[in-house]
Protein backbone atom coordinates (compact mmCIF):
# COMPACT_ATOMS: atom_id res chain seq x y z
CA UNK A 1 0.00 0.00 0.00
CA UNK A 2 1.06 3.51 -0.97
CA UNK A 3 1.12 6.63 1.16
CA UNK A 4 -1.46 8.86 -0.88
CA UNK A 5 0.43 12.25 -0.68
CA UNK A 6 3.54 10.78 -1.66
CA UNK A 7 3.57 7.57 -3.26
CA UNK A 8 6.53 6.10 -0.70
CA UNK A 9 5.19 2.82 0.77
CA UNK A 10 2.64 3.19 3.79
CA UNK A 11 3.41 2.53 7.34
CA UNK A 12 -0.79 3.06 8.39
CA UNK A 13 -3.81 2.89 6.47
CA UNK A 14 -6.99 4.68 8.12
CA UNK A 15 -9.74 2.41 6.22
CA UNK A 16 -12.88 4.71 7.64
CA UNK A 17 -11.24 7.63 6.17
CA UNK A 18 -9.88 5.30 2.68
CA UNK A 19 -6.59 7.08 4.00
CA UNK A 20 -3.19 5.60 4.08
CA UNK A 21 0.23 7.58 4.54
CA UNK A 22 4.00 7.29 5.10
CA UNK A 23 5.68 7.97 8.53
CA UNK A 24 6.74 11.21 7.19
CA UNK A 25 3.08 12.21 5.84
CA UNK A 26 1.30 10.34 9.21
CA UNK A 27 3.30 12.98 11.54
CA UNK A 28 1.99 15.67 9.68
CA UNK A 29 -1.30 14.32 9.38
CA UNK A 30 -2.17 13.51 13.09
CA UNK A 31 -0.99 17.01 14.52
CA UNK A 32 -3.19 18.57 11.61
CA UNK A 33 -5.85 17.00 12.33
CA UNK A 34 -5.85 17.89 15.95
CA UNK A 35 -5.55 21.56 15.19
CA UNK A 36 -8.36 21.17 12.84
CA UNK A 37 -10.54 19.81 15.76
CA UNK A 38 -9.04 22.17 18.04
CA UNK A 39 -10.11 25.36 16.21
CA UNK A 40 -14.07 23.39 14.74
CA UNK A 41 -15.51 22.86 18.72
CA UNK A 42 -13.49 26.05 19.60
CA UNK A 43 -11.64 24.21 22.53
CA UNK A 44 -8.64 26.83 23.27
CA UNK A 45 -6.17 29.14 21.96
CA UNK A 46 -2.88 29.41 21.75
CA UNK A 47 -2.90 32.18 24.53
CA UNK A 48 -4.06 30.42 26.93
CA UNK A 49 -2.85 28.44 29.75
CA UNK A 50 -3.53 24.80 29.84
CA UNK A 51 -3.25 21.52 32.01
CA UNK A 52 -3.12 18.46 30.20
CA UNK A 53 -4.07 14.91 32.38
CA UNK A 54 -0.76 12.66 31.56
CA UNK A 55 -0.72 9.06 32.74
CA UNK A 56 2.50 7.92 31.22
CA UNK A 57 0.56 6.07 28.71
CA UNK A 58 0.52 6.65 25.05
CA UNK A 59 -2.40 9.00 24.51
CA UNK A 60 -1.42 11.36 26.69
CA UNK A 61 2.42 11.78 25.93
CA UNK A 62 1.05 11.74 22.02
CA UNK A 63 -1.05 14.33 22.77
CA UNK A 64 1.33 16.31 24.50
CA UNK A 65 3.86 16.06 21.80
CA UNK A 66 1.92 17.36 19.56
CA UNK A 67 0.22 20.18 21.15
CA UNK A 68 3.76 21.41 22.35
CA UNK A 69 4.86 21.13 18.34
CA UNK A 70 1.48 22.94 17.47
CA UNK A 71 3.02 25.58 19.87
CA UNK A 72 0.37 25.53 22.47
CA UNK A 73 0.77 26.43 25.78
CA UNK A 74 0.47 22.91 28.32
CA UNK A 75 1.90 22.21 31.53
CA UNK A 76 0.78 18.43 32.37
CA UNK A 77 -0.72 17.17 35.15
CA UNK A 78 0.30 13.69 36.84
CA UNK A 79 -1.79 11.89 39.44
CA UNK A 80 0.25 9.10 41.64
CA UNK A 81 -2.36 6.96 42.53
CA UNK A 82 -0.52 4.08 44.47
CA UNK A 83 -1.37 1.66 42.50
CA UNK A 84 1.53 -1.31 42.74
CA UNK A 85 0.69 -4.68 41.19
CA UNK A 86 3.78 -6.76 40.12
CA UNK A 87 5.07 -4.40 38.16
CA UNK A 88 4.82 -0.85 39.99
CA UNK A 89 1.99 0.46 38.06
CA UNK A 90 1.79 4.18 39.26
CA UNK A 91 6.18 4.58 39.95
CA UNK A 92 6.74 3.25 36.24
CA UNK A 93 3.91 5.44 34.73
CA UNK A 94 4.79 8.45 36.36
CA UNK A 95 8.72 8.00 35.29
CA UNK A 96 7.49 7.82 32.02
CA UNK A 97 5.60 11.13 31.90
CA UNK A 98 8.61 12.87 34.21
CA UNK A 99 10.90 11.44 31.38
CA UNK A 100 9.31 12.72 28.53
CA UNK A 101 8.87 16.25 30.39
CA UNK A 102 12.24 16.60 31.45
CA UNK A 103 13.42 15.84 27.80
CA UNK A 104 10.84 18.48 26.64
CA UNK A 105 11.82 21.16 29.21
CA UNK A 106 8.15 20.85 30.23
CA UNK A 107 6.48 21.35 33.36
CA UNK A 108 4.64 18.38 35.12
CA UNK A 109 2.98 19.03 38.32
CA UNK A 110 2.70 15.76 40.08
CA UNK A 111 0.22 15.10 42.76
CA UNK A 112 0.75 11.72 45.24
CA UNK A 113 -3.00 10.68 46.39
CA UNK A 114 -1.55 8.92 49.11
CA UNK A 115 0.77 11.41 50.68
CA UNK A 116 -2.03 14.40 50.53
CA UNK A 117 -5.15 12.04 51.22
CA UNK A 118 -3.03 9.92 53.47
CA UNK A 119 -4.55 6.71 51.68
CA UNK A 120 -3.70 5.29 47.91
CA UNK A 121 -6.69 4.55 45.65
CA UNK A 122 -6.31 0.70 46.46
CA UNK A 123 -6.65 1.45 50.11
CA UNK A 124 -9.63 4.33 49.52
CA UNK A 125 -11.06 1.51 47.38
CA UNK A 126 -10.75 -1.14 50.54
CA UNK A 127 -12.54 0.95 52.79
CA UNK A 128 -15.79 2.79 51.31
CA UNK A 129 -18.33 1.14 50.20
CA UNK A 130 -18.96 2.67 46.84
CA UNK A 131 -14.96 1.29 46.09
CA UNK A 132 -15.73 -2.16 47.05
CA UNK A 133 -14.61 -4.23 43.56
CA UNK A 134 -14.98 -0.54 41.88
CA UNK A 135 -11.50 0.56 42.54
CA UNK A 136 -12.02 2.76 38.93
CA UNK A 137 -15.21 4.18 40.46
CA UNK A 138 -12.84 5.66 43.72
CA UNK A 139 -10.18 6.64 40.82
CA UNK A 140 -12.41 8.65 38.48
CA UNK A 141 -13.95 10.50 41.34
CA UNK A 142 -10.52 11.42 42.85
CA UNK A 143 -8.94 12.02 39.52
CA UNK A 144 -12.00 14.49 38.45
CA UNK A 145 -11.55 16.03 41.84
CA UNK A 146 -7.64 16.86 41.40
CA UNK A 147 -7.91 17.68 38.04
CA UNK A 148 -10.65 20.44 38.45
CA UNK A 149 -8.90 21.64 41.84
CA UNK A 150 -5.72 21.82 40.28
CA UNK A 151 -6.48 23.66 37.29
CA UNK A 152 -8.69 25.69 39.23
CA UNK A 153 -5.92 26.61 41.92
CA UNK A 154 -3.31 27.04 38.83
CA UNK A 155 -5.52 29.71 37.36
CA UNK A 156 -5.76 27.43 34.05
CA UNK A 157 -7.81 28.49 31.37
CA UNK A 158 -8.50 24.80 30.65
CA UNK A 159 -8.36 21.20 30.83
CA UNK A 160 -7.64 18.74 28.59
CA UNK A 161 -7.61 15.52 28.27
CA UNK A 162 -6.20 12.61 25.75
CA UNK A 163 -9.52 10.83 25.16
CA UNK A 164 -9.53 9.11 21.74
CA UNK A 165 -12.13 7.96 19.59
CA UNK A 166 -12.17 4.03 21.23
CA UNK A 167 -12.69 5.85 24.61
CA UNK A 168 -15.57 8.13 23.56
CA UNK A 169 -17.30 4.89 22.23
CA UNK A 170 -17.33 2.56 24.71
CA UNK A 171 -18.55 4.88 27.21
CA UNK A 172 -21.05 5.99 24.28
CA UNK A 173 -22.18 2.14 23.57
CA UNK A 174 -22.13 1.89 27.63
CA UNK A 175 -24.47 4.67 28.41
CA UNK A 176 -26.90 3.66 25.60
CA UNK A 177 -26.99 0.53 26.50
CA UNK A 178 -28.02 1.91 29.81
CA UNK A 179 -30.45 4.59 28.30
CA UNK A 180 -28.74 6.55 30.61
CA UNK A 181 -30.21 9.70 29.01
CA UNK A 182 -28.26 12.45 31.31
CA UNK A 183 -24.94 11.02 30.98
CA UNK A 184 -25.56 10.97 26.79
CA UNK A 185 -25.61 14.34 27.40
CA UNK A 186 -22.44 14.97 28.27
CA UNK A 187 -20.06 13.31 25.46
CA UNK A 188 -18.92 17.13 24.10
CA UNK A 189 -15.57 17.06 22.83
CA UNK A 190 -15.70 20.61 24.57
CA UNK A 191 -17.43 21.18 27.90
CA UNK A 192 -17.69 24.82 28.40
CA UNK A 193 -16.92 26.02 32.03
CA UNK A 194 -19.64 26.62 34.35
CA UNK A 195 -20.23 26.33 37.99
CA UNK A 196 -16.63 26.33 39.44
CA UNK A 197 -15.99 23.50 36.77
CA UNK A 198 -13.08 24.26 33.94
CA UNK A 199 -13.95 24.53 30.53
CA UNK A 200 -12.76 21.07 29.18
CA UNK A 201 -11.78 19.48 25.78
CA UNK A 202 -10.28 16.29 24.56
CA UNK A 203 -8.57 17.08 21.28
CA UNK A 204 -7.60 13.70 20.29
CA UNK A 205 -11.97 12.77 20.36
CA UNK A 206 -11.75 11.83 16.66
CA UNK A 207 -8.57 9.69 16.61
CA UNK A 208 -8.43 5.83 16.64
CA UNK A 209 -6.69 4.54 19.35
CA UNK A 210 -4.30 2.52 16.61
CA UNK A 211 -3.96 6.62 15.23
CA UNK A 212 -2.44 7.60 18.38
CA UNK A 213 -0.40 4.81 18.97
CA UNK A 214 1.26 4.98 15.75
CA UNK A 215 2.43 8.60 16.34
CA UNK A 216 3.71 7.72 19.46
CA UNK A 217 5.42 4.90 17.90
CA UNK A 218 6.68 6.62 15.37
CA UNK A 219 7.60 9.53 16.58
CA UNK A 220 9.25 7.34 19.28
CA UNK A 221 7.80 8.20 22.22
CA UNK A 222 8.42 6.28 25.29
CA UNK A 223 4.98 5.28 27.37
CA UNK A 224 4.16 2.84 29.55
CA UNK A 225 2.72 0.08 27.86
CA UNK A 226 1.87 -2.21 30.70
CA UNK A 227 -1.93 -1.52 31.97
CA UNK A 228 -3.37 -0.73 35.71
CA UNK A 229 -3.97 -4.18 37.26
CA UNK A 230 -7.80 -2.90 37.75
CA UNK A 231 -8.19 -2.34 34.36
CA UNK A 232 -7.99 -5.97 33.48
CA UNK A 233 -11.60 -7.51 32.81
CA UNK A 234 -13.34 -3.82 32.40
CA UNK A 235 -16.46 -3.29 30.93
CA UNK A 236 -14.63 -0.89 28.86
CA UNK A 237 -12.12 -2.94 27.16
CA UNK A 238 -14.33 -5.33 26.63
CA UNK A 239 -16.76 -3.04 24.95
CA UNK A 240 -13.75 -1.54 22.98
CA UNK A 241 -12.43 -4.87 21.80
CA UNK A 242 -16.30 -5.55 20.60
CA UNK A 243 -16.39 -2.50 18.69
CA UNK A 244 -13.16 -3.07 17.30
CA UNK A 245 -14.73 -6.53 16.09
CA UNK A 246 -17.51 -4.55 14.28
CA UNK A 247 -14.78 -2.19 12.65
CA UNK A 248 -12.74 -4.93 11.19
CA UNK A 249 -15.67 -5.88 9.24
CA UNK A 250 -17.31 -2.46 8.32
CA UNK A 251 -14.77 0.01 8.30
CA UNK A 252 -15.79 2.63 9.50
CA UNK A 253 -18.27 1.99 11.97
CA UNK A 254 -16.69 3.30 15.27
CA UNK A 255 -16.51 6.76 13.43
CA UNK A 256 -19.57 6.75 12.59
CA UNK A 257 -21.03 5.62 15.82
CA UNK A 258 -19.18 8.67 17.75
CA UNK A 259 -19.80 11.43 14.87
CA UNK A 260 -23.73 10.78 14.38
CA UNK A 261 -24.01 11.03 18.28
CA UNK A 262 -22.80 14.66 18.07
CA UNK A 263 -24.51 15.14 15.93
CA UNK A 264 -27.13 14.17 17.35
CA UNK A 265 -26.12 15.95 20.70
CA UNK A 266 -25.98 18.74 19.08
CA UNK A 267 -29.25 18.89 17.99
CA UNK A 268 -30.75 18.32 21.02
CA UNK A 269 -31.73 14.48 20.90
CA UNK A 270 -30.04 14.07 24.99
CA UNK A 271 -31.14 16.40 28.07
CA UNK A 272 -28.82 19.17 28.81
CA UNK A 273 -28.48 20.03 32.80
CA UNK A 274 -31.25 22.35 33.80
CA UNK A 275 -29.21 24.34 36.55
CA UNK A 276 -27.86 27.53 35.23
CA UNK A 277 -24.05 28.39 35.93
CA UNK A 278 -25.91 31.14 38.73
CA UNK A 279 -27.65 28.02 40.57
CA UNK A 280 -24.60 25.60 40.43
CA UNK A 281 -22.48 28.97 41.95
CA UNK A 282 -24.57 27.81 45.09
CA UNK A 283 -24.31 24.57 45.39
CA UNK A 284 -20.26 24.27 46.95
CA UNK A 285 -19.23 21.44 49.12
CA UNK A 286 -18.65 23.18 52.33
CA UNK A 287 -15.48 21.12 52.67
CA UNK A 288 -13.84 21.33 49.78
CA UNK A 289 -15.69 24.66 47.77
CA UNK A 290 -16.20 22.28 44.71
CA UNK A 291 -19.12 22.12 42.84
CA UNK A 292 -21.48 19.45 43.50
CA UNK A 293 -25.12 18.61 43.15
CA UNK A 294 -26.73 18.12 46.22
CA UNK A 295 -25.83 21.13 47.31
CA UNK A 296 -24.18 19.16 50.15
CA UNK A 297 -20.73 17.65 50.75
CA UNK A 298 -19.66 16.26 47.22
CA UNK A 299 -19.05 13.01 46.68
CA UNK A 300 -15.29 13.19 47.49
CA UNK A 301 -15.13 14.63 50.11
CA UNK A 302 -17.72 12.01 51.60
CA UNK A 303 -15.15 9.61 51.14
CA UNK A 304 -13.03 10.97 53.71
CA UNK A 305 -15.91 11.61 56.35
CA UNK A 306 -15.44 9.92 60.05
CA UNK B 1 11.11 -26.82 4.28
CA UNK B 2 8.24 -26.44 6.54
CA UNK B 3 5.91 -23.76 5.42
CA UNK B 4 5.59 -22.44 8.95
CA UNK B 5 8.43 -20.10 8.44
CA UNK B 6 6.75 -16.74 10.01
CA UNK B 7 7.35 -16.37 13.81
CA UNK B 8 4.40 -13.20 15.17
CA UNK B 9 5.14 -12.20 18.47
CA UNK B 10 2.44 -10.50 20.45
CA UNK B 11 3.72 -9.66 24.75
CA UNK B 12 5.82 -12.60 25.70
CA UNK B 13 4.04 -15.23 23.30
CA UNK B 14 5.13 -16.20 19.97
CA UNK B 15 2.65 -18.17 16.89
CA UNK B 16 4.16 -19.77 14.18
CA UNK B 17 2.45 -18.66 10.42
CA UNK B 18 2.84 -19.50 7.11
CA UNK B 19 3.82 -17.35 4.90
CA UNK B 20 2.16 -16.12 1.56
CA UNK B 21 -0.83 -14.74 3.41
CA UNK B 22 -1.31 -10.99 3.53
CA UNK B 23 -1.03 -9.34 7.32
CA UNK B 24 -5.23 -9.37 7.89
CA UNK B 25 -5.26 -12.55 7.29
CA UNK B 26 -2.39 -13.98 9.69
CA UNK B 27 -4.96 -11.62 12.38
CA UNK B 28 -7.26 -13.68 11.51
CA UNK B 29 -6.29 -16.73 11.82
CA UNK B 30 -5.01 -15.76 15.27
CA UNK B 31 -8.58 -14.29 16.08
CA UNK B 32 -6.63 -10.82 16.79
CA UNK B 33 -8.55 -7.48 15.62
CA UNK B 34 -6.75 -5.61 13.22
CA UNK B 35 -8.31 -2.29 14.88
CA UNK B 36 -6.74 -3.33 18.07
CA UNK B 37 -2.73 -3.88 16.91
CA UNK B 38 -0.46 -2.31 14.95
CA UNK B 39 2.29 -4.47 13.76
CA UNK B 40 6.57 -4.02 13.17
CA UNK B 41 8.96 -5.60 10.87
CA UNK B 42 12.13 -5.17 11.01
CA UNK B 43 11.19 -2.10 13.34
CA UNK B 44 9.09 -0.61 10.80
CA UNK B 45 5.35 -0.10 11.05
CA UNK B 46 3.54 -2.21 7.75
CA UNK B 47 0.30 -1.71 6.55
CA UNK B 48 -2.04 -5.01 6.82
CA UNK B 49 -2.19 -5.40 3.42
CA UNK B 50 1.55 -6.56 3.43
CA UNK B 51 2.39 -9.89 2.39
CA UNK B 52 4.35 -12.10 5.42
CA UNK B 53 7.72 -13.62 3.67
CA UNK B 54 9.27 -16.69 4.85
CA UNK B 55 11.48 -15.63 7.68
CA UNK B 56 9.45 -12.68 8.83
CA UNK B 57 9.11 -11.94 12.28
CA UNK B 58 6.59 -9.79 12.93
CA UNK B 59 6.20 -7.90 16.33
CA UNK B 60 2.30 -6.98 17.30
CA UNK B 61 1.53 -3.91 19.46
CA UNK B 62 -2.08 -4.25 21.34
CA UNK B 63 -2.89 -0.81 21.34
CA UNK B 64 -6.17 -1.00 23.56
CA UNK B 65 -6.27 -0.26 26.65
CA UNK B 66 -8.84 0.34 29.25
CA UNK B 67 -9.79 1.84 32.09
S1 LIG C 1 -8.08 1.22 35.41
FE1 LIG C 1 -9.36 2.03 37.04
S2 LIG C 1 -8.03 2.13 38.82
FE2 LIG C 1 -6.70 1.91 37.05
S3 LIG C 1 -6.15 4.00 36.48
FE3 LIG C 1 -7.95 3.45 35.27
S4 LIG C 1 -9.70 4.18 36.47
FE4 LIG C 1 -7.91 4.12 37.84
ZN1 LIG D 1 4.06 10.17 2.04
ZN1 LIG E 1 -15.84 18.50 48.62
Amino acid sequence: MRCRKCGQKAVINMRQHRLALCAEHYLEWLPQQTERFIKKYEMFTRYERLLLAVSGGKDSLALWDVLWHLGYNVDGLYINLGISGSLDYSEQSQQFAQNFANERDLKLISVNVHEKYGESIPEIAQRTRRGQDKACSICGLVKRHIFNQTARDGNYDAVITAHNLDDEAAVLLANSLDWSLERLGRGQPLLPAGGGFVRKAKPFCRFYERETAAYALLRAIAYISEECPFSIGSKQLFFKQDLNRWEDHMPGTKLRFYLNYLSALEEGAFPQRQESPAELEQQRCPICGQPTITGTTCAFCRLFEK
Amino acid sequence: MSDDSITIILKDKTYPMHAGIPLHKALRILDLTANAHLALRDGQLITEDEMLKNGDRIQLIAVISGG
